[in-house]
């Protein structure tokens, strides 16, 4: 028999994980239940909020198999950030939700930036004003869909529906409000500058609380839907990019992690916000008062790799199918046959355009530098590389508060050897990784979850449930190579800014005929 | 009576004898290979002996399938751009520096520090360059000064073949044309050139027109050969003129592609390129009274092997096909994915030998098929640029795609459309040098009536028109992948 055991959410964009941890932060069991992402035409990414709603009842029940609901001491979530979901007054969702990945407000962006100074605006919020976050989402919605706008009455969070679901009651925690591009960062509430000018009312926007909060308690409806008992407690928990922070062990000013899953970031938690001179990185609130966790996003990291599997590596995966094995090691054994530098080849991984450092949506990827005697070993490294040396760009952009003596890897790819390597050397720091890797934003979101009901005293407890494991140090002679390949790397980028902005007319997915 | 033209082909890994009769039909051939020898990175030599065993095994060899005597000429093509020392007893003196030799970098800034880059380019039609014949020379005056002494002529190696078979020392224009010191506009040697650089003009043999008889195979060279005493020899052209004639490139326009691991485009001209950007380079043409404008780059069909091996692991040519009907699941533009094909650096259009190759465009929804897709446009487009001044010279939008690349059938449809001129293939896509040879030979000794004899030797057997509205459309495309090397122009250089 357990008794105190938390459940612990994370609202990912391809499914909900959901985790019950013990006191110790063990693993009782787990499940993952997938839903869709819905692409629309150009760059339109959405979500139904019923398919979360579904995958967190499925992943509940499942998750719970075998364990006493009345052991359920609470329940929390981590949750997908930057999104944009309109309720109406009886609290039901209004179309699907926009997330984050969804680039359609470029416009709606660029026109809030002739309104706001741009600098003004980074103090404000301690984001750079971008198509990414929920304000530009809104006024899309404003301009686009007028008539859903009117009937909005709140605008919320992936989590902070399905916590409204799960309590019925409307709100969302610090952290997930400081990703909307409308929220006072070092206040915590909502910036009356922002409303005003854009001319909304304060009211469409949920009240904010504390990650640690209890926003409710399970009702009776939800208790039917998910298995749990009523009146279980819940807590509002927190955006997943501090919730893996927490995850990562990042509670202090010495510590700085590298989530490294499909996008990747680092971050870091300090007594105040970063104001990056060039806006390269930006800040969360993180959920103990007065810290915040400043923070540098790429969109395409992991996601490079796996596009790179999928696309240019047909025969590794299909010699895996036969042998059995995992696709990504065959492809890291070619990556480990070329040296550092990939034989003069460089990769830039903006599949998705780019956040951190450089903001661009119309950024693209490339692979650069080929020649007759350029291997496949040696396109699979620059792919690895490219990822890592774009990190390293956001690394230097928070160097100067940065006290790190070590870099916590999590995030799925913390599992490769290589790619901890490469950072290691990219770098030029040891790295380590610890036994919560892949569940770090649900790991996070106990320790909070348990902050709410007292279980912990605060998040420092993390480094206590944490065992790391054997750090990889790196080379010297390939830090000071990387170092040199640094400037190369960021050159070419400039150099291809311009190619990047006329290339529209020519990336339509057209209906002639083919030639 | 049967009668014969034999042509030779005298190229840097074999020489190919062919027979063609009176109608211009191909009998037979018989190839000789032999090696070349590449040291000290960039230095590569043949030894002559070679040449003229090879010739002398390939002609006895198809000589046996008919009656010698049935030969009315011989005609050769030859590799170009070479230097063979001879001494008087017509001895070579060292062995020939072949036209990829590149040790001779010092004597090419010399010879532009003397002349300088454009007054070069206006007379011999080409960039200064230690890939020609001159620096070559200036490499021996100044390196092996015993042999530069001795040295009576300097040949072309189809010249020495030549010389070998009749005691007469002799070049073509057309060959003349890849020593960078042939005037093209006097169709002689540059006294200027030659002057300036310290070189005797006596040192290079009497140029002549391509279809010029210059003499008969004597006893000794007949009995080694087996073509009887007395068979008239015509001087023949360089490979890249014999080219042009076997592409059907003999009269004013008639625009030709090749393709085979690089890949060049060309034109019959009445003028030499003159554009400030010296993207081509011109040749004498070996018909007489037309120039032969060129431009070459570096990896074409190179690119295509290059791509298959690294990405699909092999280059054959079922993994070739393969590539091709993955890039039809693509379409035009390959979703904004850009292959530049500078994988040893590029000569035509951008001389620089820093260019590399590069991939440019890439999103989460680009697959392989655009990457398959974008390098069959990468090489179409970069061609497109090479040809753009020699089509503004004439009217005529009928190109001929020969060589090995031309088998391509998804790749005919991509140059007609990029090009946006029709693409005719013809029957035979990879004997142009030698049919060029036989047409000199054949015509030249009066077997062949004249040059459009072409028309039925190699006939066009499909003709592919370019999708209308894909031509403007890649007008545009063309000119964002010149932007694009353009931005990237200096950071190839770091």
């Amino acid at each position: 028999m357990y008794d105190r055991l938390i459940l612990s959410h994370n609202l990912g964009t391809t499914g909900d994980k959901a985790v019950v941890y013990d006191e110790k932060g063990r693993i009782i069991s787990s499940w993952l239940s997938l839903y869709r992402v819905i692409y629309k035409e150009g760059n339109e990414v959405e979500q139904d909020p019923n398919d979360w709603w579904r995958a967190v009842c499925e992943s509940t029940r499942k998750v719970m198999r075998g364990i006493n609901e009345k052991s359920i001491a609470v329940v929390t979530f981590s949750g997908q950030m930057m999104g944009c979901l309109c309720l109406d007054k009886a609290g039901d969702p209004i179309g699907n939700a926009i997330i984050w990945a969804d680039m359609r407000s470029d416009k709606e962006s660029k026109q809030l930036a002739s309104q706001i100074d741009e600098n003004l605006f980074f103090h404000i919020t301690g984001h750079k004003m971008s198509a990414s976050y929920t304000l530009s989402k809104l006024l899309w919605i404003m301009n686009h869909r007028p008539e859903q706008f009117a009937k909005t009455s709140k605008v919320v969070q992936a989590k902070d529906y399905i916590v409204y679901r799960l309590t019925g009651e409307i709100v969302t925690d610090y952290s997930d409000a400081s990703g909307t591009n409308l929220f006072n960062l070092t206040k915590r509430e909502w910036s009356r500058t922002l409303t005003s000018i854009i001319g909304i009312s304060p009211k469409i926007l949920p009240d904010a609380i504390p990650s640690t909060e209890i926003a409710g308690h399970v009702t009776l409806e939800a208790s039917i839907a998910t298995g749990l008992l009523p009146g279980t407690p819940v807590v509002i928990g927190a955006g997943d990019g501090v919730c893996a922070a927490i995850g990562g062990g990042c509670t202090t000013d010495e510590d700085a992690y590298l989530y490294y899953g499909s996008s990747a970031w680092i971050g870091m938690t300090k007594k105040t916000p970063y104001w990056e001179p060039q806006m390269r990185t930006f800040n969360w609130a993180f959920i103990q008062p007065d810290q915040a966790s400043p923070c540098g996003t790429m969109q395409a990291a992991g996601s490079s790799l796996d596009w790179l599997k999928d696309e240019l590596a047909r025969e590794e995966v299909n010699q895996a199918e036969i042998q059995r094995a995992n696709p990504q090691h065959l492809i890291e054994m070619l990556v480990s046959q070329s040296p550092p530098g990939a034989n003069g080849l460089l990769f830039l991984p903006y599949l998705m355009g780019e956040r951190s450092p450089y903001w661009n949506p119309q950024a693209r990827g490339a692979l650069l530098g080929l020649k007759k005697n350029s291997r496949r070993a040696d396109v699979f490294r620059a792919c690895y590389e490219g990822v890592a040396l774009n990190l390293k760009i956001i690394w230097e952009a928070l160097k100067p508060i940065n006290k790190a003596q070590q870099l916590v890897v999590i995030g799925g790819q913390a599992n490769s050897d290589i790619n901890k390597h490469i950072i290691a050397d990219t770098f030029g720091i040891p790295v380590v990784s610890h036994n919560h890797l892949k569940d770090s934003k649900n790991f996070g979101a106990a320790i909070i979850g348990g902050m709410g009901i007292g279980m912990y005293e605060n998040a420092h407890v993390v480094k206590t449930l944490l065992h790391f494991e054997r750090c990889i140090e790196p080379v010297a002679e390939n830090v000071e190579f990387y170092n040199r390949l640094l400037p190369l790397y960021e050159d070419v980028y400039h150099d291809l800014v311009e190619h990047y902005q006329k290339l529209e007319q020519f990336t339509h997915y057209s209906e002639v005929a083919h030639a | 009576m049967k009668r014969y033209i034999l042509a030779h082909d005298l190229g840097t890994s074999g020489n190919k004898a062919t027979l063609f009769d009176e109608t211009g039909a191909l009998v037979t051939s018989r190839v000789t290979p032999y090696q070349m020898n590449v040291f000290n990175t960039n230095w590569a030599e043949q030894d002559p002996k070679i040449w003229w065993e090879a010739v002398c095994s390939s002609s006895r060899e198809v000589l046996a399938t008919i009656d010698p005597k049935q030969v009315t000429a011989v005609a050769f093509s030859g590799q170009m751009m070479g230097c063979l020392p001879i001494d008087k007893e017509g001895k070579p003196l060292h062995n020939a520096l072949l036209y990829c030799d590149q040790r001779s970098t010092e004597q090419e800034r010399q010879f532009i520090d003397t002349l300088g880059f454009d007054r070069i380019y206006a007379i011999t039609g080409h960039r200064p360059s230690s890939s020609y014949s001159l620096t070559k020379l200036l490499w021996l005056k100044k390196h092996r000064p015993q042999v530069y002494e001795k040295t009576f002529k300097v040949l072309q190696a189809k010249d020495y073949m030549n010389f070998l078979l009749t005691g007469e020392y002799a070049t073509d224009y057309n060959d003349a044309s890849g020593t960078n010191a042939f005037d093209l506009s006097t169709l002689d040697w540059s006294d200027e050139i030659l002057t300036a650089m310290g070189v005797p003009r006596s040192l290079f043999p009497q140029a002549y027109p391509s279809s010029a008889i210059i003499g008969k195979v004597h006893h000794k060279a007949s009995e080694q050969t087996g073509i009887p005493e007395g068979t008239p020899v015509i001087v023949g052209a360089g490979d890249g003129g014999c080219a042009s004639l076997g592409a059907g490139s003999v009269s004013f326009g008639k625009p030709y592609l090749y393709m085979g691991s690089s890949s060049w485009v060309s034109i019959a001209s009445k003028r030499p390129l003159s554009g400030p950007e010296k993207i081509g380079f011109t040749w004498a043409h070996p018909v007489a009274g037309l120039y032969q404008p060129c431009a070459t780059m570096q990896t074409a069909g190179g690119s295509l092997s290059w791509f298959a091996q690294t990405y699909l692991g092999k280059s054959d040519g079922k993994t070739l096909d393969n590539v091709n009907e993955t890039a039809r699941t693509s379409e035009r533009g390959a979703h904004g994915l850009f292959f530049l094909p500078y994988l040893l650096g590029e000569r035509s259009p951008w001389w620089s030998t820093k260019a590399k190759g590069a991939f440019v465009g890439l999103d989460l929804n680009t697959t392989f098929a655009d990457h398959c897709r974008a390098v069959l446009e990468g090489i179409a487009m970069n061609q497109k640029l090479n040809f753009a001044e020699m089509l503004n010279m004439t009217d005529d939008r009928q190109v001929m795609f020969i060589g090995g690349g031309a088998l391509n059938q998804y790749l005919r449809q991509i140059m007609a459309d990029v090009l946006g001129c029709e693409i005719a293939i013809p029957k035979f896509l990879t004997e142009a040098t030698s049919m060029g040879a036989a047409l000199l030979g054949g015509v030249g000794s009066g077997l062949y009536e004249d040059f459009s004899l072409i028309e039925a030797m190699n006939p066009i057997q499909q003709i592919i028109s370019p999708n209308r509205e894909n031509v403007q459309y890649y007008e545009e495309l063309t000119q964002r992948f010149a932007q694009l090397y353009r931005s990237l122009e200096p950071w190839f250089r770091q």
